[in-house]
């Protein structure tokens, strides 16, 4: 089974997403903020890591770049999900190494494609 | 004699906000426990779709359908929250304001309020109503992101 790192500072958000995985099939890991998912990976390998942008303690763009400065993580995807559209942002997110970026509110079945897509894209 | 010395400026602002965080705390407690329910849901859906029995598979995959819309629209709570938080964060930004020995300028202020915005629609009504865009502040603020909601880019 494939597991997914999801990191929001919102339960309610974290729920939802998590609910939308678990229903596809994948196993789910959550963290509360940028700094806690970053501990978290630094022990162990997840397959895919959804992270919100603005949250306490470190946010999601400095997770990314954080991230993909740890060997284990320079080729996982990394999509961050946000309420945040504007394209400076977006670039920006880019930039640190994100794969992707899916506004808010996201649409569970959207997600869900997207992830299998990711997953079979080589 | 200041307009804020005959007006109790800062006790009000800090109503305000303390009325504001306590209406998200309220929200947000019946908020998590909605979205554990309708994650309940969509856990079932997934395990009848799973089922043998056609029927039931099919019943599955209706409640699933009906998790999936329930989750979408539930989001726009977290939107609601995320603007509620930063109308009482601008308030506590006033409020330390004119608390202050020596108050920041106009500039400085108006520019740490917008900073905390996250969204683009929040950033374009922030402009519009203090003239920095033309337009009126209803007309176009919500466009750019109601386009952009659920929008999937990869890069």
């Amino acid at each position: 089974m494939r597991t997914i790192l999801t990191v929001d500072d919102s339960t309610s958000m974290r729920q939802m997403v998590r609910a939308t995985l678990q229903s596809a099939g994948y196993g789910v890991v959550e963290a509360a903020d940028g700094q806690e998912a970053l501990d978290f990976a630094r022990t162990t390998k997840v397959d895919l890591v959804i992270s919100d942008v603005n949250m306490p303690r470190m946010d999601g763009i400095k997770l990314v770049s954080e991230l993909r400065a740890l060997p284990n993580y320079r080729l996982t995807p990394l999509l961050l999900l946000t309420t945040e559209s504007s394209q400076e942002k977006k670039l920006e997110g880019k930039r640190a190494g994100a794969t992707g970026w899916i506004v808010k509110p996201f649409n569970p079945s959207q997600l869900i494609n997207t992830l299998n897509r990711l997953f079979t894209t080589p | 004699m200041s307009r804020s010395a005959t007006l109790p400026l800062p006790p009000l602002l800090e109503l305000t906000a303390s009325q504001l965080e306590v209406a998200l705390q309220s929200a947000s407690s019946q908020v998590e426990r909605l979205s554990n329910s309708v994650a309940a849901f969509a856990k079932l859906g997934a395990e009848m779709s799973a089922h043998p029995d056609t029927a039931i598979a099919a019943q599955g995959a209706r409640v699933t359908a009906e998790a999936q819309r329930a989750m979408f629209a539930m989001q726009f709570q977290d939107q609601l929250s995320q603007r509620m938080q930063h109308v009482r964060d601008a308030l506590g930004d006033m409020h330390d304001a004119l608390a202050a020995p020596t108050p920041p300028s106009s500039a400085v202020l108006l520019a740490a309020i917008r900073a905390r915005y996250t969204m683009e629609d929040e950033r374009r009504l922030f402009d519009i109503v203090l003239g920095h865009l033309p337009g009126a502040p209803s007309a176009n603020a919500d466009s750019d992101h109601e386009a952009a909601r659920g929008s999937v880019e990869l890069f």
